[in-house]
């Protein structure tokens, strides 16, 4: 009567928020579920199935949680070689009877006063969600949209797409006036007003001037990445290299070790053969590498530039 | 006889759609998630709340349109193996509790 196939994406986002608010429970760690399923019960996006679930912790519980996680059979997914922009800002835990991961995270960027400081006021104002039949602590509406936006802002960042044109229509309905002003000192506290400045503009909160960051490194960063496109980090990466290097770089970039490629390229639910995915790598790399060129030979010419 | 009365766990974590349940053992995080598809899903909605084995089998058989004796049987074996792995749990009714 019971079969032995994992659960479907869909299925298996609820059910993980309610086996991480446990596993929290468990160690005695505070654990918010951010992003997810929760948005969607809270009218800010339409249902849809997600890759991963996050999670947000105080940073001092990371490694303590995590540990609790690999307990019941929650690995670290192999160590990525892909050059980053910015520092990882999650611990991403798979597992093999889940077609989703769980990504932990400590921080999130856009939010620059210090994580910790962060995480208190996020835990102050969280709010409790029924997930799978358990209550689950979530991010309330208000501090909810403002990560949401500043997820979409990393790679549109000045809010034109279509997911925030969304998420500022749904925030105008879910956001009544009291929110929009709790919203507005949320980004205050947590030192987020330049980063979500075109989400409070769109729902016609404007900011006392001059508007300045209280952490300007971290504006510094987030900036660099939310200005960033795709193949920037190649871009870098290549920028670093002398030029009779970029062949092998160029290896390196297209034949990423095989449990790399599946971690990129694979959705974890249907089987697909490594050939399939290289040529995959290769189809994307080949669209992009007209453009990551533009740009090395641009920045070339501009070699103050940083 | 007294009929015991089966119920959830109360530790569980469960979704489910119309033929078909995806549930977890919250006090038991590193089992796999345990997926019951068509009549295991059914006879699973059916216990929703306390049920004895009889309101089980004729709930099921009323969905299935056959008759209570002719899955009686395999409803139990279900229910005891479900029972067996800890997702569900079995009580006796007040009246035989209050015997002991």
């Amino acid at each position: 009567m019971s079969t032995t196939v994992r659960p479907t994406a869909m299925e298996a986002g609820p059910l993980l928020h309610a086996l991480c608010a446990r596993a929290a429970e468990d160690v005695g760690v505070r654990a918010l579920a951010i992003k997810g399923p929760v948005v969607a019960l809270q009218g800010l996006r339409a249902p849809r199935a997600s890759a991963d679930i996050d999670v947000l912790v105080h940073p001092d519980d990371l490694q303590r949680y995590a540990e609790r996680l690999r307990k019941a059979g929650w690995y670290d997914p192999p160590q990525v070689s892909t050059p980053r922009l910015i520092p990882s800002h999650s611990v991403d835990l798979l597992h093999e009877h889940w077609p989703c991961g769980i990504d932990l995270h400590h921080y999130y960027p856009g939010f620059l006063a210090p994580d910790g400081e962060v995480f208190e006021e996020l835990w102050t104002r969280r709010a409790s969600y029924e997930l799978a039949g358990v209550e689950v602590p979530a991010l309330d509406p208000v501090a909810q949209t403002a990560l949401v936006a500043l997820h979409l802002l990393r790679d549109d960042p000045h809010g034109q797409g279509g997911g925030f044109q969304d998420l500022t229509r749904r925030a105008s309905d879910v956001l009544g006036s009291s929110d929009r002003d709790d919203l507005l000192e949320l980004a205050r506290t947590t030192d987020a007003l330049v980063p979500l400045l075109p989400l409070l503009t769109s729902l016609g909160l404007e900011p006392a001037s001059p508007l300045e960051a209280r952490y300007p490194e971290r504006l510094g960063l987030w900036r660099e990445r939310a200005g960033s496109r795709l193949g920037d980090n190649w871009a870098a990466y290549f920028r670093r290299l002398p030029w009779w290097q970029w062949p092998v770089g160029a290896w390196r970039a297209l034949m990423l070790p095989e449990e790399e490629l599946r971690a990129y390229h694979s959705d974890r639910q249907t089987e697909i053969s490594t050939r399939r995915l290289r040529l995959r790598r290769l189809r994307r790399a080949m669209q992009r590498v007209p453009d990551v060129l533009l740009r090395l030979i641009s920045q070339r010419r501009q070699p103050d530039r940083k | 006889m007294s009929d015991r009365m089966w119920a959830y766990k109360s530790d569980l974590a469960f979704v489910e759609s119309d033929c078909r349940v995806v549930l977890i053992d919250l006090e038991r995080l590193e089992k796999p998630p345990v997926i019951l598809e068509g009549s295991a899903a059914v006879i699973w909605q059916e216990l929703a709340g306390q049920r004895t084995l009889d309101a089980v089998v004729r709930s099921v058989a009323d969905s299935f349109s056959v008759e209570a004796t002719a899955i009686h049987h395999d409803v139990e074996h279900f229910l005891e193996g479900l029972a067996d792995r800890g997702l569900i749990q079995a009580t006796l009714p007040a009246a035989d509790q209050d015997d002991e």
